[in-house]
């Protein structure tokens, strides 16, 4: 039986592998790759949140024409950010900056990380310490100490019984 | 016209509010069990301490715990329900004695006038 | 007509109102004909409510463009079909399809809800009819879709044209809803802790329920907004990160961290600040979507309903917050666990982890969303965070969720051994490791890809080896295997089907790694006659039709594909232009397997007769697709109430003073 699982489950993954080698194999060049690339990081000025790869408005079309002659140019991928930084500002940038203001939209989600983790360690700690519990959930002050040994047996049979049925 | 069509739609709120407490409705039906009596408690950590039981089961008879977990899951799911089993009683107790305290007196009062129940007849 | 619905409406106001006062007086003056006459009163609600939108919708089949509402969104060529669309298409109508579709849907779950909590009901009943009081307020007083002109008009402005789509019945009812209907568990919860009468876990089975229908909802409209991204709005992808699509996942993402951990709730008394905690900030992260939707501050390519309204929204967000941290607050001491944490290694530990996880996700969207709004505060430039930001940073932590996902639900509750842990683990360990080798042997070399598949197998094989061995012990107690196999199922179906939800967001995982590592896209520009090939797949651009519509005109490629030397058929991509929106809408053509899409779009249409041409491939979107309908099922059989456990329901052992069944002695 586990070793029908393990066929099974080899089978699905060189299903999904094939799928996407399928897919992997160099059908663009490496340049149309970049343009690609490119497109997907530099925002439509007019439409903001949308790259110009998304984009259909005009100014988005001209950029990514821009980008193409630029790639087929052999600048590289900063120059060209670069040349649209100068023109745009920081801004044209979907991806923020690893400086200025955009620094600490980078810097936000490990503080967050490191956040959760001191809150996750704070309650299981709290957690594991037992609380002190409200009257009704210690209906009559019982605790697990408080049975005895013969009531457990007397009870357990009952439970036993119960749960069997 | 449009008046006319104001009042008789206005109308089936009004009724619609105005019948429950008129006709009292909620008053002359039997008062709801309170979900959140001790009672009630009890019984949904009666019904929690079973499901872990049972689950337990399911957890051995499948093979995902070992022999060790599945007795210390067993004994912790145990004596939670004996826990409410427990508290089920003292509650029993209280009203036992509850009722003995009304019954005495009742009879101190007026020692015919309350005629012995079925229930009272089991305590003596 | 509209006239009667405006009379509906002011009425329907009113009842909300007597129904929140009268609901809360009969809740805490124990008045409880008073409470069922703010019931009733709160059914009629949606039946006034249906008369204002059938009015509304009358309103547009017979173009009465005396109505502001109807003005704005129809015009004389829109198809009647669309009065429906028109209807919930602007920011005003959208209101009172939120209203409508809350008023039935809290109706059904004050219902249901009076008669499991008949004590807390009257409190729940309140918050409901309060919320839906703002709503109607709202339509009142400052968007009225039944307002009339000063001046008839002879035509109206017609309809926004990217919403002119099929795809518009579904998706935005649906994710409307969705948000709307965190209200209900919410409102459950906070009628609970009004209710306050000591205790603290009585709302959780109904919690649990309503959560779980809510996060259905919100799934569903989450997953046909994806769907209609890609299939129609023609740039080939489905998630953008978007402010509005991130302001619809932060409630799913707190939702579906609240309908694992009521579990904890129900199983263990734990957790019962925190879920309170988690229910009020779902509630709020829905108020903050439909204020982001509408006209907020952060620019978005959804802001259709745009208007100033977003920020009595943003108000109303936090004063919900407040008033219910303050309840919260007021009744802290009742919300202590019953019990402690035993181990670290236990499911409750591993929900309390993917309840932070998923809140840490939501927090760092929440943050991108809003951070134009900081840099626009701190540096006066208004920087917006697009998509490679989000893939960065919430990619991985996505992956170790779906990790979590495999683990998790093997662990037993309470404690842990490390025998056990071994016992359960090691198939998946195995499993895990083949898929990596696998992997390598098959050519995937991205980093990223092959944790995620790996991660991926991970909760498949744990699934699979849960419903084996559950099987497997069946059958060997006597059933035939298919019989054991769905007496499995039957048994406990808020695990299992967990289970089939769990596969559903994997198959969901998987399609979202690949169609993001290996899409490949290309433009082209061809002319009539043209031939291309990108991977195996041929295309030949054969003409142009174009057609004239009183309102657009279309331009349809025709394009005849082979992949490899299968013929696939013509395909027919087109793009229609809208000159008096100036709005150009393309419609992708799409040729789908399970393995890739061949995805077509016209870019651009030159007077020479060439055109610029988008051609995609994108591997295994189909997964995507497929996984909502297995998710649904998933969902509803894990609400499902449980019949047969019904009957059997197993009471407390009766302990009558006349009869004792334990055989205790007296």
């Amino acid at each position: 039986m586990f070793f029908k699982m393990i066929s099974l489950l080899s089978l699905q993954v060189l299903f999904l592998n094939t799928a996407c080698f399928s897919a992997n194999t160099n059908f663009i060049s490496d340049e149309e790759q970049r343009v690609n690339n490119l497109n997907a990081v530099l925002m439509c000025p007019v439409c903001p949140g949308e790259s110009i790869d998304q984009s259909q408005n005009e100014i988005a079309m001209n950029m990514r024409t821009i980008v193409k002659d630029f790639v087929e140019d052999g600048r590289s991928e900063d120059e060209i950010k670069d040349y649209f930084v100068k023109r745009y500002g920081p801004v044209i940038l979907l991806e923020p900056a690893g400086s200025g203001i955009s620094l600490y939209a980078w810097i936000i989600p490990p503080v967050g990380l490191g956040f959760a983790f001191i809150i996750v360690v704070i309650a299981v700690n709290m957690m594991r310490r037992r609380q002190n519990v409200t009257a009704l959930d210690n209906a009559y002050g019982l605790s697990e100490e408080s049975i005895t040994e013969d009531e457990k047996e007397r009870y357990f049979s009952v439970i036993d019984r119960i749960s069997k049925e | 016209m449009l008046v006319l069509a104001a009042i008789i739609i206005s109308v089936v709120p009004a009724i619609l509010i105005a019948y429950p407490i008129i006709k009292k409705i909620a008053s002359n039906k039997s008062i709801p069990d309170d979900e959140s009596s001790l009672y009630a408690d009890l019984e949904r950590r009666w019904e929690s301490a079973l499901e872990g039981l049972r689950h337990a089961e399911l957890e051995m008879s499948v093979g995902n715990v070992d022999e060790s977990d599945y007795l210390w899951l067993k004994q912790v799911h145990m004596t939670e329900a004996a826990m409410v089993l427990k508290a089920l009683e003292i509650s029993v107790e209280d009203e036992k004695s509850l009722i003995e305290q009304i019954s005495k007196v009742a009879e101190i009062v007026s020692p015919n006038s309350f005629p012995e129940s079925d229930q009272q007849k089991d305590l003596n | 007509m509209v006239e009667l619905g405006q009379i509906a409406l002011i009425l329907s106001f009113m009842v909300a109102a007597y129904s929140t006062v009268v609901g809360f007086a009969g809740g805490m003056l124990n008045g409880r004909d008073l409470a069922a006459s703010a019931r009733w009163g709160f059914y009629s609600i949606s039946p006034l409510l249906l008369l204002a939108t059938s009015s509304l919708i009358y309103a547009f089949v017979t173009n009465d463009f005396s109505v502001k509402y109807v003005a704005e969104n129809s015009n004389l060529a829109m198809p009647k079909a669309y009065a429906w669309v028109a209807f919930y298409s602007g920011n005003a109508g959208s209101l009172l399809y939120i209203a409508v579709a809350f008023s039935i849907m809290a109706g059904i779950a004050t219902r249901i809800v009076n008669s499991k909590l008949p004590y807390t009901s009257p409190y729940a009943l309140g918050v409901m009819s309060l919320v839906l009081l703002f709503f109607l307020a709202v339509i009142l007083f400052l968007a009225n879709p039944l307002d009339r002109h000063q001046i008839p008009l002879e035509d109206g402005q017609g309809m926004n044209p990217l919403l002119i789509h099929f795809g518009m019945f579904i998706h935005p009812p649906f994710q409307m809803l969705g948000l709307i209907s965190v209200a209900l568990p919410f409102s459950i919860a906070i009628g609970a802790l009004l209710a306050g009468r000591g205790g603290r876990d009585e709302w959780v089975d109904q919690g649990r329920l309503w959560g779980m229908l809510s996060w259905l909802l919100l799934t569903t409209g989450l997953l046909l907004g994806a769907w209609w991204a890609y299939t129609i709005l023609g740039w080939g992808g489905y998630w953008a990160w978007d402010p509005v699509e991130n302001s619809a996942l932060m409630p799913w993402l707190g939702m579906t961290a609240f309908v694992h951990s009521i579990m904890v709730q129900k199983r263990r008394g734990m957790f019962r600040m925190w879920n309170m905690v988690l229910i009020i900030v779902s509630f709020a992260m829905a108020q903050m979507g439909m204020f982001i939707n509408r006209g907020g501050p952060v620019p978005s390519v959804h802001s259709f309903a745009e208007s100033t309204m977003g920020w009595i929204f943003l108000a109303v967000m936090a004063a919900t917050l407040f008033i219910s941290l303050s309840i919260f607050i007021f009744r802290y001491d009742t919300l202590r666990s019953r019990s402690g944490l035993d181990s670290m290694i236990s499911r409750e530990s591993a929900f309390l982890a993917q309840n932070v996880l998923f809140l840490l996700i939501a927090f760092i969207t929440l943050w991108g969303t809003i951070f134009p709004i900081f840099s626009e505060a701190v540096d006066d430039t208004t920087m917006t965070i697009g998509q490679p930001f989000f893939n960065k940073v919430n990619g991985p932590l996505m992956i170790l969720l779906v990790l979590l996902m495999g683990i998790g639900p093997v662990l037993p509750w309470r404690k842990a051994g490390w025998t056990s842990v071994n016992k359960m683990l090691r198939a998946p360990f195995v499993v895990a490791c083949g898929v990596l080798l696998l992997s390598l042997i098959s050519g995937i070399h991205q980093y990223w890809v092959l944790i995620s598949f790996v991660v991926c197998s991970v909760p498949v094989t744990t699934v699979v080896q849960e419903l084996v061995r559950g099987t497997r012990s069946r059958h060997s107690h006597g059933e035939n295997w298919g019989l054991s196999f769905l007496s499995l199922l039957g048994a406990n179906r808020p695990r299992y089907g967990g289970y089939i939800v769990h596969l559903s967001i994997v198959m969901l995982a998987i399609g979202i790694t690949a169609s993001s590592f290996y899409d490949v896209q290309k433009d082209v520009v061809m002319k009539p006659g043209d031939s291309e090939v990108l991977g195996k797949y041929t295309f030949t651009y054969i003409e142009v039709s174009e057609k004239s519509f009183p309102d657009r005109t279309e331009e349809t490629a025709k394009f005849e594909v082979w992949s490899g030397d299968k013929y696939i058929g013509y395909m027919y991509p087109y793009r229609a232009v809208y000159p008096e929106f100036q709005i150009a809408a393309t419609r992708g053509a799409i040729h789908s397997t399970i393995i890739e899409d061949f995805y077509l779009v016209p870019s651009e249409f030159m007077e020479d007769g060439q055109a610029v041409f988008r051609v995609l491939i994108n591997p295994l979107v189909l997964w995507m697709w497929v996984s909502g309908p297995v998710l649904v099922l998933g969902t509803l059989v894990s609400i499902s109430p449980n019949s047969r456990k019904h009957k059997k329901r197993v009471r407390l052992p009766s302990v009558n003073i006349d009869q004792n069944p334990l055989g205790m002695a007296n």
